[in-house]
């Protein structure tokens, strides 16, 4: 019987909190970097080629295009990383045959799939996240919660090539963080 | 005011040391300055086209704002050619690298990019990466960069 593949030995899983511990150091970097340019504009100062000849304002919108790009990867990552671990306890409940009902929800939805399937098994819609908010488990709007980030995650990974989603806007970090985490604790053991 | 604001704004002069010496408005005083030197030269480089009405050039006032300036007025020089224009836009004196910055924009919308160099002289930007290449403002780069700004 076909399960999906883990591999711990090479495999670099990142926990939520080193994801936004990360981001945080790349803003703090930024700030830093914004403000030694400044200071170099002012007092006038040699800086990197990369910003020669930007005024305030090019310079302005730059580091906001940074920090833009900055957040959208690790939203990214954020989502990700629970994807992961979210996957990691479906095979886990499904190897171990435990005996729980969102276990049993997943053997037996587990069973039905064909052996691609098996392999990689759908996570969103009709797939693992729907068993979760199915089998009722934990309350519905944390998985609705979470699933709203899977939009804005698939443009960012996928290379933005379709219509931007109204959730790249409308979250952060701390948002995402926030629904990966809450989804990540609200389930059973 | 409260203690713990007074040592807050304290401490942040301190930081700021030398740097709150810096007179912002003689700043900008060289600045336009410099500009207006920059359309002397124009001017007297196009003197022979202007004088056989085929090319003519104005002048057109705009505003500015930039951080520690503050708003103040500078003109584009609008250089006139046949059917087609070619603006010299001043953006700014605080500028990454130099003590100014003018702008060549043609019909072709990409801008060519003027800079006062620590010499105080102007020159036209060739590449900013790998590194900064400047070549000095004269007859021959103006010609170059009006024939790149410009249509066929």
């Amino acid at each position: 019987m076909p399960l999906g593949p883990i591999d711990p030995d090479t495999g670099e899983r990142q926990t939520l909190d080193e994801i936004r511990e990360w981001h945080r150091g790349m803003i703090e970097a930024l700030v830093e970097q914004r403000t030694s340019v400044t200071r170099a504009i002012r007092e006038g100062l040699a800086v990197t080629t990369r910003f020669a000849t930007m005024t305030d304002a090019d310079f302005d919108g730059y580091f906001d295009v940074q920090q833009r790009e900055l957040e959208r990867l690790t939203m990214l990552n954020l989502v990700a990383s629970a994807e992961a671990s979210i996957k990691d306890d479906f095979f886990h409940r499904v190897r171990k045959n435990l005996k729980d009902p969102l276990s049993r929800a997943y053997q037996n939805w587990y069973k039905e799939l064909s052996p691609g399937k098996k392999r990689r098994p759908d996570f969103d819609e009709g797939g693992i996240l729907q068993v979760l908010k199915d089998v009722r488990v934990m309350n519905s709007h944390v998985v609705e919660g979470y699933r709203e980030c899977l939009r804005p995650r698939h443009w960012f990974g996928h290379g933005r090539n379709w219509d931007k989603p109204v959730e790249v806007d409308r979250l952060d970090p701390d948002d995402v963080y926030d629904r990966a985490d809450a989804l990540l604790r609200a389930m059973p053991t | 005011m409260n203690q713990s604001l007074a040592d807050f704004f304290q401490k942040k002069k301190q930081q700021a040391g030398d740097s709150v010496g810096i007179d912002w408005n003689d700043r900008r005083d060289k600045y336009l300055k410099a500009v207006d030197d920059l359309y002397h030269q124009i001017v007297a480089i196009l003197d022979e086209p202007i004088r056989q009405n085929t090319a003519s050039l104005e002048r057109r006032s705009k505003e500015l704002s930039e951080n520690y300036i503050g708003t103040y007025k500078a003109d584009d020089m609008i250089l006139l050619i046949g059917n087609e224009q070619v603006r010299f836009s001043p953006r700014g004196r605080n500028i990454v690298g130099a003590s100014g910055r003018v702008d060549v924009i043609g019909e072709r919308g990409k801008p060519e990019v003027l800079i006062v160099q620590p010499d105080g002289r102007w020159g036209f930007v060739q590449t900013r990466q790998p590194t900064l290449q400047v070549v000095p403002f004269d007859e021959s780069t103006l010609t170059e960069v009006l024939k790149r700004v410009m249509k066929e």
